[in-house]
């Protein structure tokens, strides 16, 4: 079979992506308009495998939610999530693919003028850790350096399966890492936080309010983590069992 | 296309196009015609002769460019591409731009082929692994050159680009091309320079670890003067971080490989590794003891590493000398220091940071050394302890707070590297200390670390008091006072609730003249009143708490109380008067309460949003429950007390049951209740009145949606356990509408098992492993003729073919409960005597061509991880099956259908085959496991070396 060159039924992801850039335009004269001049604003890709939880972690956030603004041909969500700083306003537009990830073609197209990054996985289906190097190469090569925070998402779920030792992507790569739970808004300010921290280079930086969230759907037992933790701790200095005594 | 890539058009549609040209690639490049391709090589080429070179090219877009251009070579490279390199060489003098897209290149050269860190399919990897072998060949000595032309011109941003591409070649190159003279001459002249010097130590680094011999290792190293280089090295971690954490990790890989190599030559003292290892030691302890956590960090590989080797070497008999003792002794030393609190360390959990979290995980990782070493040294560390310790508690009023915390730290932590019960008891250093820190009043010191570290101890340690009764009574003080559940700050009041009840666990026999004195401190908190529980429910409604639900926590630890209070009261030596008054006590207001709810309908008021009443009545149902713990326990003397707690079932539980048959809490609280129960009442009263209670209940579940099924048959499954055969008619009866309802709630297993991160298939999955669960106990208890009773053999097909679909579940666990199910059926099946299973009709074809293929199956798909632990249980039931079936009376006969219908289809040779069947007849259960796992894992090796030959 021979498909000429230049008939390439591909010419439509071009339209599509011409059409894209031409919404994103739209979408950042948006987001001008609903925040006062000199909110200083920054965006911020959300990544990661389907149903890790991205739209749920972005859509605790409430203003976020209600001011968002949706591409409809493309599928992408931006939301503004703004905190409150000690420094001041500060605004995330927060683009989310969701959805996006079955159509490969397109998605590092969004990375473009991205300023900062979140790469989310979920902590009870180990391939989509496995997927966070594929992530973050994508993400390297369209931004550079940019500061980039790893998520586990879903810690309150009981059957964990990618243990907190497993996790160590974050230290090859010197990013932040946080375990959270967005059902439960556990930790939810933290990626920002030192997102913000980096993107203004401010250590010293705050968030001066609780930014309103919806409320937890699921209470997280911290507790109950740490004295599972513990127990970790306690099995890594026990001597091994020796080998088949299971039978 | 091409046009489009060379168009003056904006930066993302150029973006786009190549985007879309490296789809293309991907997918369609076997549809290029020769002509197509070549002139998409020359357009590629021409577009870095002649965009890139010429004019300015955003970054994103020669990123994307690069992507492209490695994607088009993986297609054609080397057959259709040999000059690839050549054509990308000849273009590097056309100045910066084209030298930047070319070291792009390299970087998606180790993205797209070469790093380990992305998975592959094993096809992709063997075209990877053609690519790389050819690259050796041809061009990388050419491409080696280019780095060190790179390199050593010191562009400010390219030089360092191009050392940070290097590391991921050099573990694929041939090493002999960067460990040149010249190339280490120019790596050490850059260590000097700031902006190199963290790329040229990741470099080092990854010349440390490339896999080689450890000898031969050793040798390079100290040809390159890698040991030299690093003793010589000036860090400050204070300035530059990123410097002194490289300068760590490479110190660390380079003793890594010295003691590897050390441990080959039989810990020989006079080899070079040895000398070379003990000449950079001190440097390891300067490293470790860095005030940068992640610079010390970094060297406790080898720290670990080393320790092992010598509890190895003690092993072999080589005692350990005085310079390692001395090393030892430094390691435990900085251990004490790092692992100090410093000033601003924040302890209240609400406010801590990263800081605090990332300090926190290095300091359990620092005590676990040290408890490590307890096992190396133990009269070593036990001193050092001691020293630690005392010096703290006997200076409280003079030493910062951390050293008197880090003292009592290091002795709670080593308590558990002895065993409880036979050397801690017996030890007189744990008795010393223990006393030291009781008399010494540490209760009393006012920082909060130390007074949370006391109790801690207290509770680890607890036994020891049997021996020193006169220290009872203080320790029993400072758990019920203003310093332990009165204290003011939050964690000590509740991490002491749960230390007295281990406490109080330990110490029954001692504690009985105290019950009454007890239960005037404990008084107070042994109510649980309105308005906690409406404060506990606007918390929960509200967002104020993201992280903890506090309220909620200290409504869960008044239960430890009530279950400490239990415990004191069931003792044997408590007055039985006394036991009777103080029980009646701490009833009383409780069941009061209850009625007056009750009788007075106040539930009738709760709201959606604030079913106040209704979570009284519950944490009341539970307070019950934890009291009753202490009960269980056999004893004449308790038969009154558990009578108690029968009229409490069937007076105030069975009532708030009725009144309350829609709230989900109240219903899970009373099935807990009815489990205590079940362990509780004389087996007469059991089997009398629970019959009623569990058809109620299933009742309940049919007409109620929160009433959850699940718990129902966790409660059934407690019964058969105890009882057995004694309920086999209860179970007959119920067996039919339960399975028929279990099967309706999990769709007959037919959920889409993929989606297991969805919260409605977590759940199906749970009631579908309480049913397997189920099934599994009623074979394990003997009351199999349930299955086959006149009343159920009806269902049998369907529950039987449930077993061999559970055995292709994704979840592990239900898998091994399906085999572990299987196994009892086969052993019954293989019995002498006549079972309900032999006795079937039509059985045997269920076991021939269900049970055994299933056998086979589940272990050869490439999901089933061979080496997982609870696969490795799996495989234990699936060898345990197999040796039954032909250990039986019939077992020649299986032996001959095995061969014929089976084991042919694993592709293996008729000798593996025999020699299975030998370990079959014969093997003991260990080795039959382990043949069997060798079996699978042979057969699946193959399997995929045919696909892939096929492919």
């Amino acid at each position: 079979m021979n498909v000429p060159l230049h008939s390439v039924p591909d010419w439509t992801i071009i339209l599509a992506a011409l059409f894209i850039f031409h919404k994103n335009f739209q979408a950042s004269q948006h987001n001008k308009n609903i925040m006062s001049a000199d909110v200083p604003t920054a965006k911020l890709i959300l990544v990661g495998d389907g149903g890790v939880g991205k739209t749920t972690f972005v859509r605790r956030h409430k203003t976020g939610e209600f001011e968002k603004k949706y591409i409809a041909t493309v599928g992408v969500e931006v939301h503004p999530l703004k905190f409150n700083t000690n420094r001041g306003l500060l605004c995330f537009n927060v683009w989310d693919t969701a959805g996006q990830e079955k159509f490969g073609g397109l998605r590092d197209g969004y990375y473009i003028q991205g300023q900062c990054a979140i790469i989310m996985f979920d902590v009870t289906a180990r391939q989509t850790y496995r997927n966070v190097p594929t992530w973050h190469r994508d993400i390297v090569r369209v931004c550079n350096v940019i500061p980039i925070v790893l998520v586990g998402n879903k810690v309150d779920v009981m059957d964990r399966k990618v243990k907190p030792k497993q996790i160590n992507f974050h230290r090859r790569k010197n990013l932040q890492y946080y375990d959270i739970s967005a059902k439960s808004n556990y930790n939810f300010e933290k990626p920002f936080l030192w997102l913000a921290r980096k993107i203004t280079g401010d250590v010293n930086l705050r968030f001066v309010e609780d930014a309103a969230l919806e409320p937890p759907e699921v209470a997280i037992d911290l507790e109950t983590m740490k004295r599972y933790e513990e127990e970790l701790d306690i099995a890594a200095v026990a001597p091994l069992p020796e080998e088949d005594n299971d039978f | 296309m091409e046009r489009l890539c060379r168009a003056e058009s904006r930066p993302e549609v150029k973006f786009w196009s190549l985007q879309t040209l490296t789809q293309y690639f991907q997918q369609r490049s076997q549809l290029l015609q020769p002509n197509e391709v070549q002139l998409i090589k020359q357009g590629m080429m021409s577009w870095i002769t002649e965009i890139v070179a010429k004019r300015e090219v955003p970054s994103f877009v020669k990123g994307k460019f690069a992507q492209a251009l490695v994607i088009l070579f993986k297609t054609l490279y080397p057959t259709n591409w040999p000059t690839f390199f050549k054509d990308l060489f000849s273009t590097l003098n056309l100045g910066e731009a084209v030298v930047d897209l070319y070291v792009r290149i390299l970087e998606a050269i180790d993205d797209e082929i070469v790093t380990r860190l992305i998975d592959r399919t094993p096809e992709e990897n063997k075209r990877t692994t053609l690519i790389k072998d050819n690259m050796r060949e041809d061009c990388i000595p050419e491409m080696v050159k280019t780095w060190y032309t790179i390199i050593e011109a010191k562009h400010p941003t390219l030089s360092p680009r191009c050392l940070k591409v290097m590391p991921g070649y050099i573990d694929w190159i041939d090493i002999n091309l960067i460990t040149t003279d010249s190339f280490m001459g120019l790596f050490f002249s850059l260590m000097k320079l700031k902006e190199y010097r963290n790329e040229v130590c990741d470099c080092l680094y990854e010349i440390c670890i490339k896999g080689m011999p450890a000898v031969e290792k050793v040798n390079l190293l100290s040809r390159l003067q890698l040991p030299n280089l690093v003793s010589t090295i000036q860090y400050n971690s204070d300035e530059d971080d990123m410097f002194s954490t490289r300068v760590a990790k490479l110190t660390n890989a380079i003793c890594v490989q010295l003691l590897e190599c050390w441990e080959g030559s039989k810990y020989d003292q006079t080899s070079n590794a040895y000398i070379l290892m003990t000449n950079l030691i001190p440097l390891v302890f300067k490293l470790f003891g860095d005030e940068d956590d992640e610079t010390s960090g970094n060297v406790i590989t080898f720290i670990n590493n080393y320790m092992m080797q010598l509890k190895l070497k003690q092993k072999a008999k080589i005692p350990t000398n005085d310079i390692e003792k001395q090393h030892v002794a430094s390691m435990l030393q900085i251990i004490r220091t790092k692992c100090r609190y410093r000033d601003d360390y924040n302890f209240d959990p609400l406010q801590q940071d990263e800081y605090e979290v990332g300090f926190t995980e290095y300091r359990r990782e620092l005590l676990l050394m040290y408890k490590n070493s307890a096992r190396l040294v133990p009269d070593m560390v036990r001193e050092f302890t001691k020293g630690a310790l005392l010096h703290g508690v006997t200076n409280l009023q003079t030493v910062h707070f951390s050293e008197v915390e880090i003292g009592l730290a290091l002795f709670y932590h080593i308590g558990e590297m002895f065993n409880e019960d036979k050397e801690i008891i017996n030890d007189v250093f744990f008795q010393q200390c223990l006393t030291a820190i009781i008399e010494a009043n540490v209760s009393t010191h006012p920082h909060e670390s130390v007074q949370l570290m006391y109790f801690e101890i207290c509770g680890r340690y607890c036994k020891l008091l049997t021996l020193t009764p006169h220290l009872i009574v203080p320790v029993l003080g400072s758990f019920v006072d203003e310093r332990g559940l009165r204290n003011k700050h939050e964690t000590i009041r509740s991490r002491t609730t749960f230390l007295l009840l281990r406490l109080v666990k330990a110490l029954q026999n001692q504690l009985y003249p105290y019950v009454e004195n007890l239960y005037q401190y404990l008084k107070e908190f042994l109510i649980i009143d309105v308005a906690q529980i409406q404060s506990s429910i606007a918390l929960k409604n509200s967002q104020a708490s993201l992280n903890e639900n506090n309220l909620d926590r200290s409504l869960g630890e008044k239960l430890f109380l009530f279950e400490a209070m239990g415990n004191v009261l069931s003792n044997e030596k408590v007055v039985s008067a006394t036991r009777t008054l103080v029980l009646e006590q701490m009833l009383q207001p409780l069941l009061t309460q209850m009625d007056q709810i009750i009788s007075g309908k106040l539930y009738n008021s709760d709201t959606t949003e604030s079913p106040t009443f209704s979570t009284l009545l519950a944490y009341q149902i539970e307070a019950l429950v934890y009291l009753s713990k202490g009960f269980t326990k056999g004893g004449a003397h308790l038969i009154e007390c558990r009578s108690v707690f029968k009229k409490i079932l069937l007076h105030n539980v069975v009532a708030i049951s009725k009144a309350l048959p829609n709230q989900a809490l109240v219903a899970e609280k009373v099935i807990l209740y009815l489990h205590r129960m079940i362990s509780l009442f004389t087996d007469q009263d059991v089997l009398e009145l629970f019959p009623l209670i569990v058809s109620q209940l299933f009742h309940a579940v049919q007409i109620n949606e929160q009433v959850q099924l699940k718990d129902v048959v966790v409660l059934i499954n407690q019964l058969i356990t105890k009882y057995g055969t004694k309920c086999a008619t209860l179970i007959n009866d119920l067996l039919m509408p339960l399975v028929g309802k279990l099967f309706q709630m999990i769709d007959a297993g037919k959920y889409d098992q993929s989606l297991m991160r969805s919260e409605e298939i977590r759940q199906k999955v749970e009631l579908h492993k309480s049913y397997f669960n189920l099934i599994n106990n009623i074979l394990g208890q003997n009351i199999a003729q349930v299955l086959t009773s006149s009343k159920n053999v009806g269902q049998l097909d369907q529950i039987l073919e449930t077993l061999i679909q559970g055995c292709n579940h994704t979840s592990q666990p239900i898998v091994k409960i399906c085999f572990s199910i299987l196994n009892h059926i086969v052993k019954r099946y293989t019995c002498q005597q006549p079972t309900e299973f032999n006795q079937l009709q039509g059985f045997e074809k269920y076991v021939l061509e269900r049970i055994v293929p299933t056998c086979f199956a589940v272990p050869m798909n490439v999901e089933f991880e061979l080496g997982d632990g609870i696969n490795n249980q799996t495989l234990g039931d699936i060898a345990l099956i197999l040796k039954e079936l032909v250990r039986s009376a019939k077992g020649q006969d299986f032996v001959v259908y095995l061969m014929q219908n089976i084991l042919p289809q694993l592709n293996v040779s008729h000798q593996v085959m025999q020699i299975f069947i030998e370990n079959l007849t014969s093997a003991e259960d260990k080795v039959l496991k382990r043949v069997l796992k060798d079996l699978f894992k042979q057969c699946r090796q193959q399997q995929q070396w045919q696909q892939q030959n096929k492919i």
